[in-house]
């Protein structure tokens, strides 16, 4: 069947606005900070059959394998789906969930008692009960320590919420003042997506509309094919490493080859270090999410971002790997870590088959999470989003300065620190862009910050020390790897303290100091433009004396000014040195 | 009325006719938040944020404020009804510029090192009070004005008037002229 492409466009664009508005309407609606100000949600939209065919709105990591849970929930109520019916689940192992802290709330889209769509929500719950408040337990050793496990359950029958089951749900939070209001505002945006469906499909036809939802599935699959068809036939080699289990320092590979044929792409994890303790296993359907959120961020940016784009990608990801564990493996920790490392070894790879358009490492997120009770007995929990690192550079545009992690490519946002200081009891002392992180390079890598939080309540702390000792983020093309992240806990009521990578501790009201990691630049720092050099200085991203050493640049006046012959002078003695 | 649920970042507004009872008004927030949002919490507890009042009436016409240095007139008696109340409300916000008293020329209350961009770089600069500047003041940039809830910077060679009604008005050297 051959369609009118404005038609087809017409329709991509408006199943993309409609995931967009369900996010607006998400996003007003939430009780949660992190929902509400952090944007730790995605709305998308699938076919009948459970193909992801809209995810605009949110973070690629949520949404990329959106497929999993939808096909999960087909297999297991198959031909018991009625009109009216909103399901609920999240468990990796057996609901196609990424990881427990994700619920995905999913209303059947009925029209002529066809079944022709899936309004979806995933969003990052307050907290799901589990070993610590606030879903990230990262002692847990199974994933029985990190929360109550959802299968595919059917939260709406016929139009009336199963209310023994809402009551089983508010009871396993430590904050069903939270979900109670979140639950809603995530059937709310699934309602208002569903009404917008039907009204596309009143207005294009039901069989004319489902001929266009494969048509756009079709269309993004050409187009993904003809991306990679431009790139060398070959085997490309990417790895990236954890320095730590969670539990002890140790090296952990995640390995990945690249093959670039006539049909597509293969991309195997094969050699990729076994399950581990501790939760920074990766669920399938996060390593499918990984994967698809590096391959669209490196090809064709325009190309549509539905499933239909990854039809020529295969992916190996062997059983009882770090990338596709058996249970009970915990893996709470996966959407971070390591769907980071996993996109970061898939650029790795994609980069030697084009080193220009080699993307630098980003910093890792490291920073930690505060809960417990404010003054007047609620419970609450604080992620420190302005501990958040810099991002890595690319040809043509130095790394973001401070970025909501690469697993997310920005969709998530760095709270308003003053809004957090009304919101929960902490005061923030810092929080301002580093000198001399951000990896050096003709585009340099971003600097990451200095941030310095008071914490006047008692509090139990989690920590995600990732980076913070070795495997800084890489530098590309000549470029210089990022700065390393540190972090300090200094408690009214105790001695100062140096973190475990992982792991929870209480303490009385603290002080918390973090830089985080700087991102890696791309290129040659000699060769960026001097300008830019004495900008950055000035600035405060880059030492005078980092100015001269790493790219050659000589200033005058109190650096305000470029010596052009010492700079000269000093670019030709670097690269004479390098020989 | 502007309502939410607690724990919510954005209100939804409900017109009311008369003092309405708890029931009436959870009703119309409900209908009106269903409407928008595709579903509403029954029993949640709502807070209202804000309370918007329309009033109608004759207000005086707008005198210029005296120019600095001079004593505010004498108050006009206030109108009856309605505009009363705003009427003397706007009397109080314009007032507390027009009625405390100042020297012709407005003093700075402090210099502190401020930086001016790449071509200026830091440099001791003249911080202002905004209630001490006057209608009719004139000063040359680099200045900073500290207001309550706002901070105005007037570049190096930017001037800024204060008019007859107590705005800022800034021109700017290279460009259009802003208030």
């Amino acid at each position: 069947m051959t369609f009118d492409p404005v038609a087809l466009a017409v329709v991509q664009n408006r199943l993309n606005h409609i995931t967009q508005q369900m996010g607006a309407v998400m996003l007003r609606t939430a009780r949660s900070p992190i929902f509400s100000h952090a944007h730790d949600f995605s709305c998308f939209i699938t076919d009948g059959k459970g193909s992801v065919v809209s995810q605009a709105d949110g973070i690629p990591i949520h949404t990329g394998g959106g497929g999993f849970a939808i096909r999960a929930l087909l297999k297991q109520f198959a031909g018991r789906v009625a009109d009216g019916d909103v399901f609920i689940l999240s468990d990796p192992y057996a609901a196609g969930g990424n990881h427990l802290p994700d619920w995905v709330i999913a209303q059947a889209v009925f029209y002529s008692e066809q079944l022709i769509a899936f309004a979806c929500n995933r969003a990052h719950q307050s907290d799901i009960g589990g070993g610590a408040a606030g879903t990230y337990n990262p002692e847990a050793t199974e994933i029985f320590h990190e929360g109550i496990r959802l299968p595919v359950m059917r939260l709406v029958a016929a139009g009336s919420i199963q209310d023994d089951l809402w009551r089983l749900l508010l009871l396993n939070s430590r904050t069903p003042h939270l979900l109670d209001g979140d639950l809603r505002a995530m059937m709310g945006s699934t309602e208002i997506g569903s009404e917008k469906i039907a009204r596309l499909v009143t207005e294009f036809g039901i069989e004319q509309s489902v001929a266009y939802f494969e048509g756009i599935l079709d269309y993004a699959d050409r187009r993904f094919r003809r991306a990679v068809a431009e790139l060398p036939r070959g085997k490309y080699l990417g790895e990236s490493w954890f320095d730590n289990d969670c539990f002890d320092a140790m090296d952990i590979a995640i390995r990945v080859a690249i093959t670039i044929t006539d049909d597509g792409v293969t991309v195997d994890f094969t050699g990729t270090d076994a399950q581990i303790k501790g939760f920074k296993n990766s669920s399938i359907a996060n390593t499918y999410s990984a994967v698809y959120t590096a391959l669209s961020s490196f090809f064709d940016p325009a190309n549509p971002r539905n499933e239909g784009a990854f039809r020529s990608v295969r992916i190996i990801a062997p059983q009882g790997s770090l990338v596709n564990p058996l249970p009970p493996a915990p893996l709470t920790m996966c959407t971070v870590f390591p769907g980071c490392e996993i996109i970061e070894a898939c650029w790795e790879a994609l980069g030697k088959a084009d080193p220009a358009r080699s993307c630098a490492g980003w910093g890792a997120n490291s920073f930690p999470i505060s809960a417990g009770t404010t003054a007047d007995g609620k419970a609450f929990v604080m992620y420190h989003w302005a501990g958040s690192s810099g991002g890595g550079a690319v040809r043509g545009r130095d790394g973001f300065p401070q970025q909501g992690g690469l697993n997310s490519l920005c969709g998530l946002v760095i709270p308003n620190i003053e809004t957090f200081e009304q919101l929960y009891p902490v005061r923030i002392g810092k929080h301002e862009l580093r000198c001399d992180a951000g990896g050096a390079g003709e585009y340099r890598g971003g600097p990451g910050v200095e941030y310095e939080v008071e914490i006047t309540r008692p509090v139990q702390l989690s920590f995600r020390g990732e980076g913070m000792r070795r495997f800084a983020p890489r530098g590309v093309h000549g470029g210089e790897p990022g700065a390393t992240a540190t972090l300090n806990c200094r408690p009214s009521d105790g001695p100062a303290f140096q973190p475990p990578a992982y792991g929870l501790r209480h303490t009385g009201p603290c002080r918390l100091v973090m830089a985080s990691q700087g991102g890696g630049g791309w290129g040659d720092p000699l060769d960026r433009k001097e300008e830019d050099v004495l900008a950055d200085v000035r600035d405060g991203f880059v030492s005078e004396d980092a100015a001269s050493r790493l790219y050659g640049v000589v200033l005058a006046e109190g650096c305000r000014a470029i010596d052009h012959a010492k700079t000269k002078q000093q670019r030709d003695l670097l690269r004479r040195q390098r020989g | 009325m502007d309502l939410h649920y607690v724990g919510q970042q954005w209100d939804v507004r409900v017109a009311v006719e008369a003092p309405p009872d708890k029931q009436t008004l959870r009703a119309a927030f409900e209908r009106q938040y269903a409407r928008l949002y595709g579903h509403y919490q029954p029993d949640g507890i709502i807070e209202l944020t804000k309370l918007r009042v329309v009033g109608f009436g004759l207000l005086p016409a707008l005198g210029e404020l005296p120019p600095a240095g001079e004593p505010t007139p004498p108050e006009e008696p206030a109108p009856l009804g309605a505009g009363a109340a705003v009427c003397s409300a706007l009397r109080g916000l314009s007032g507390s510029r027009a009625q405390s008293k100042s020297a012709r020329q407005p003093e700075p209350y402090e210099r502190r090192r401020v930086y001016l961009g790449r071509s200026g770089g830091w440099s001791m600069t003249d911080i202002y009070r905004g209630e001490d500047l006057r209608p009719g003041h004139v000063c040359a940039g680099p200045l900073v004005v500290e207001e309550a809830t706002t901070t105005l910077f007037i570049g190096p060679h930017d001037v800024l008037q204060v008019d007859a009604s107590g705005n800022f008005a800034i021109d700017l050297a290279d460009g259009e002229a802003v208030s």
